[in-house]
């Protein structure tokens, strides 16, 4: 396997007329890892997935792949596979044909081999004379990864790999793509729009919106610590709750939410009011607390893992997970609202 | 870009030498590329070089253009005296050569050679080569290459000749030809005057365009979506009228309806229907050239109907909508760019059709004969014709804005790179037996009308005698043995063998042009792209006739002299058909997913390697529809060929229309009657050689079940 390579936008700007599809962005992902492209759709990480791959030609800014700048070549010039959200199998090839595509348009004698190699690493051995057509959703999948595989790119791109599998399978696959990734070392680089997947596969991830980025971090860094409320929303559920901000102290300030008061990291924001991410697993109700900041249950839900409940509260409506099912609080109970230690942030944005 | 240079190089030295024998202009062609050179773009960075290739092969094209247009006739450079002056003080400022160093004798400069053309496309490719370099289409110096090919192609034989032969409309006075009454007028509305020649060949049209493409359909649908047991019966014979010369249809159709004919005849004898002059006129015109273009309609509309997913059908099933509904909210949508497509050739080939208005208009008078004889005929008015050829240009256009307008932005996609596996949805019940209702009488005249070119080869006068004879094909295709063998003593032989030379050399050209076209336009984003298609249409919306007349005009002066050759016709066929390729090309492609390219890029195939192994396969239908298409209008074209055949070169259907006008009616249908099992033999050739499209869905075994 080739060294894998690193991918750097700088200043990256793509139009279309007068739309920018991707405005001024700038990451880099580190060789060897997986970064997530996320966001609602329009966003601009499809656009910016297709810039890594040459499929579209950047406005302004610079692209380097390795090292190398690739602003200007094109897609059969740069290291970089891909696998298409529509799998983009060739009909008219069969399996075997489809996986040795690349090495056979590069005139590699050894492209046959090569291409049963890659059918073994993703488990379709003995599918290669079937057609297409022949395969279930799953296995043309694997077949579209094991075609990208082939040319052991540096750069390896999925454009919403599982928007075409149930959801059983998916959980599957995308645990099959991490794994190979891991075990190939492969630099990856994963569109997708559900923030659940990218949190299960990712390295890192880039959040997108509106064509720019919103956050780029760690998977836990973006649950815990959302730089904006888009972020906070779009990760995981959050309830944005209004609060006050005390003065600094260190790195920490005092907010005071409805009743309660709490600890936290001020992150650089001035104190007044500001804005709280409260994750709803983080929320804890109880039937006789003696907390300041006191609710009522509107609705409860039983979901076989854990209860969810609507909670109306001075400081507005509350999502609420709870992990306690045996003991579940009827709609119309009145609890007592207290927070645990994470899983609450101030949102800077 | 080494092998351009060295070919550039092999031609330079006659060039050379005509450059220091009097010819001094030719000199200067020579600069851009030792420009280039000397500037060493093999070690300069990307878009560097990309300038000086832009720069070098641009200046190199407009120096040869240059001297090829100013240089053509004496009296150019005479009537522009600043020309010359500026001409001569240029070349004093590059050589210092005296002024009567210029010897004015060996200015009207001959055509350009093979070193010419060889030159203009070295500098060509030296500029696409520039371009690609400087990011033009994602730097893909294939594309830009194609691009700069057609485009240069099309500017030299499809707009050059529409330039010189406008440059002569509006020589007479426009306006008031333009708006004559014997064009716009609509007396026939409230008096029992003619209305004017071109709404006759609007209504024509438009009756031909929607005519044949209901026709058209019925018999894909057949082809596609029912059981019928003679599928390869209705290709043959849908096919057949294709490969026929349009005005043997017309012939054919007087010797069955005419006042003599065999059908009028019968129908007087058993019904006494009294014999009339009814073919001769709209009905007859019409009759034919629905004969003659439903078929292109079935070649266009197989193929769309053919690469419709079943799964998209089955979607609509399994949502509860019952096999009519299905046809109409879902099958017939997608057929929408296909009938659109057909519908539009139908109409532009009634349009230019010249051959059946030619033998069977009668008072009826259209557009395209008009022309012809607005030039042959004794008035020789060129710039009459020229008005009449730019108002068939405003039809066809608007013809082509009708479709945009129809098809809308609505994403028609069918084949995507997710194989899927359905099975077509046979056609409701009365649907199917609609379709067999309409085609199979069209189905039984197309046969009589065979049947009456077929027969009457072999009789001595259809009508009247029915006597056995080989005469007619003894005239033609006579075979003697000699002392030093075989000798083709027929009268037809040369013409075959001219027509069947030219009209292989043209087919895979027509295709490659074509598809290539419909590629660059359905798969590459460029600037210009419009104008591109714009350009492509151009060449379909000028009939025949004009065509014949433009080439004339523009061919028959340097710096392109071609009329007389072979290579003229070749040319005009191409530039001719390839707007079928394009058509077809394109409906083919929207329906092929974009991803299934992008995946071939990304695994390191280039533009060229993708069309080839990707694009191409999955563009059978329309690779066939279109060779086939171009081979036989090759064959059977009559209204541009009569133009520019001559007696070395001379072309089957300019024999026959000969054969026709001379009274020979026997020699001319055996003649067509051979030309006929040619193309079929052709076509069947064609078909198999290119093969079927593997689309790995299942076979339709259960479809005939089913039905």
């Amino acid at each position: 396997m080739k060294k894998a390579a690193d991918v750097e936008f700088h200043g990256v700007v793509k139009r279309y007329g007068t739309v920018a599809a991707v405005d001024d962005v700038s990451f880099r992902i580190e060789p060897g890892t997986l970064a997530t492209l996320l966001g609602p759709s329009g966003c601009g990480k499809t656009t910016t997935l297709r810039l890594i791959a040459g499929l579209e030609m950047v406005s302004s800014g610079r692209i380097t792949i390795g090292g190398r700048d690739v602003t200007s070549a094109p897609a059969s010039e740069r290291d970089v596979s891909m696998v298409f959200q529509s799998y983009a199998l060739f009909p008219h090839m069969n399996v075997l044909e489809n996986v040795a595509y690349g090495p056979t348009v590069s005139g590699d004698p050894a492209a046959k081999d090569k291409a049963l190699e890659k059918l073994r690493t993703v488990g379709l051995e003995g599918f290669g004379s079937r057609m297409p057509s022949e395969l279930s959703g799953g296995q043309q999948q694997r077949v579209a990864v094991a075609r990208a595989l082939v040319l052991e790119p540096q750069v390896l791109l999925f454009d919403e790999p599982l928007s075409n599998l149930d959801a059983k399978l998916r959980r599957r696959v995308r645990e099959d793509i991490r794994e190979l990734q891991q075990s190939l070392g492969l630099t990856v680089a994963y569109v997708t729009h559900d923030q659940q997947e990218a949190l299960a596969v990712s390295d890192r991830i880039i959040v997108m919106s509106n064509a720019r980025i919103a956050q780029i971090g760690a998977p836990r860094e973006l649950y815990e610590t959302p730089r904006d409320r888009f972020v906070a929303d779009f990760i995981g559920d959050a309830n944005l709750v209004e609060a006050e901000l005390g003065p600094h102290r260190g790195s920490r300030a005092t907010v005071r939410l409805g009743g309660l008061e709490i600890e936290l990291d001020h992150r650089g924001v001035a104190p007044g009011a500001v804005r709280v991410a409260i994750r709803p697993e983080s929320i804890v109700l109880k039937k006789d607390g003696s907390s300041q900041l006191r609710g009522t249950v509107n609705k409860a839900a039983y979901l076989g893992t854990h209860m969810e409940y609507t909670v109306s509260a001075p400081v507005g409506q509350l999502f609420v997970v709870d992990r306690d099912v045996s003991r579940p609080i009827p709609a119309g109970t009145e609890v007592s609202i207290t927070l645990s230690d994470h899983g609450v942030a101030l949102v800077p944005g | 870009m080494l092998p351009w240079y060295a070919i550039e190089r092999a031609w330079g030295a006659p060039a050379l030498l005509h450059a220091f024998q009097g010819r001094p202009w030719l000199l200067p062609l020579f600069l851009p590329l030792i420009g280039a050179i000397a500037m060493r773009p093999w070690s300069l960075e990307r878009k560097r070089a990309g300038v000086v290739l832009f720069v070098g092969g641009g200046v190199g094209l407009a120096l040869l253009l240059l001297q090829g247009f100013l240089f053509r006739h004496h009296n150019v450079i005479d009537v522009l005296p600043a020309g010359k002056q500026a001409l001569v003080v240029l070349q004093g400022f590059l050589f210092h050569p005296s002024p009567s160093n210029v010897d004015p004798s060996k200015w009207p400069t001959p055509g350009m050679g093979y070193g010419a053309l060889v030159a203009a496309a070295g500098y060509l490719m030296v500029l696409c080569q520039g371009l690609a370099l400087r990011g033009f289409c994602r730097g893909d110096a294939f594309v830009v290459g194609a691009i700069g090919l057609v485009v240069a192609s099309i500017s030299a034989f499809v707009f050059f000749p529409i330039c010189v032969m406008l440059e002569s409309a509006f020589e007479g006075n426009f306006v008031a030809s333009f708006f004559e009454r014997s064009i716009w007028g609509v007396d026939c509305l409230y008096s029992s005057l003619r209305c004017g020649v071109a709404w006759n060949t609007v209504f024509l049209a438009i009756l031909v365009g929607a005519g044949s493409t209901l026709l058209g359909l019925a018999f894909a649908l057949i082809a596609a979506r029912t059981s019928f047991r003679f599928k390869g019966a209705l290709r043959v014979m849908s096919v057949l009228p294709i490969i026929t010369p349009p005005f043997v249809i017309g012939l054919a159709a007087i010797l069955l309806f005419g006042r003599a004919g065999a059908v009028s005849g019968l129908l007087f004898d058993w019904f006494d229907i009294p014999r009339s002059r009814w073919i001769y006129g709209l009905a007859g015109v019409a009759l034919a050239q629905l004969l003659a273009f439903t078929p292109i309609a079935f070649l266009v509309l197989v193929g769309v109907v053919q690469g419709i997913s079943p799964s998209l059908e089955e979607a609509s099933q399994t949502l509860r909508a019952r096999g009519w509904t299905t046809f109409r909210t879902v099958t017939l949508p997608l057929l929408r760019p296909g009938l659109a497509a057909a519908f539009l050739l139908g109409f532009v080939e009634s349009m230019a059709d010249f051959g059946n208005p030619l033998v069977l208009a009668g008072n009826y008078e259209v557009l395209s004969t008009k022309i012809f004889f607005a030039v042959v005929g004794a008035s020789h008015d060129q710039s009459r014709a020229a008005v009449l050829a730019i108002v068939l240009l405003v039809f066809t256009l608007a013809a082509f804005w009708a479709q945009q307008r129809w098809l809308g932005r609505a994403s028609y996609t069918t084949v995507t790179g997710k194989g899927d596996a359905g099975l077509p949805v046979p056609l409701p019940r009365g649907l199917r037996w609609l379709c067999y209702g309409i085609a199979l009488p069209w189905a039984a005249l197309t046969l009589l009308v065979y049947a009456t070119i077929f027969v009457g080869g072999f009789v001595r006068s259809v009508g009247r005698d029915y006597s056995f004879t080989l005469d007619h094909f003894l005239a033609g295709f006579a075979v003697e043995m000699g002392q030093r063998g075989l000798h083709f003593t027929g009268a037809a032989w040369p013409s075959l063998t001219t027509t069947l030379m030219i009209a292989t050399i043209a087919a895979p050209l027509t295709a490659a042009v074509g598809l290539l076209t419909a590629w660059l336009l359905s798969r590459q984003n460029f600037a210009g792209k419009r104008a591109f298609e714009f350009g492509t249409l151009l060449s379909f919306a000028i009939p025949g006739t004009v065509v014949g007349i433009s080439y004339i005009l523009a061919f028959n002066v340097p710096p392109i002299e071609l009329t007389g050759t072979a290579a003229i016709l070749v040319i005009c066929f191409v530039f001719r058909n390839m707007p079928v390729g394009v058509r077809a090309g394109i409906a083919t492609l929207s329906q092929i997913d974009k991803s299934l390219d992008e995946a071939s890029h990304t695994l390191g195939a280039r533009s060229a390697t993708t069309l080839r192994r990707v694009v191409l396969p999955l563009l059978r239908p329309a690779i066939v529809a279109s060779l086939v298409y171009s081979f036989v209008r090759a064959m059977t074209a009559v209204s541009a060929v009569i133009f520019l055949v001559t007696a070395e070169y001379n072309m089957a259907t300019a024999y026959i229309v000969g054969r026709v006008e001379a009274g020979e009616f026997g020699l001319a249908i055996a003649y067509s009657c051979v030309l006929i099992a040619i193309m079929l033999a052709v076509i069947g050739l064609i078909q198999a050689g290119v093969g079927e499209r593997k689309l790995g869905r299942r076979e339709t075994v259960a479809l005939q079940g089913a039905a």
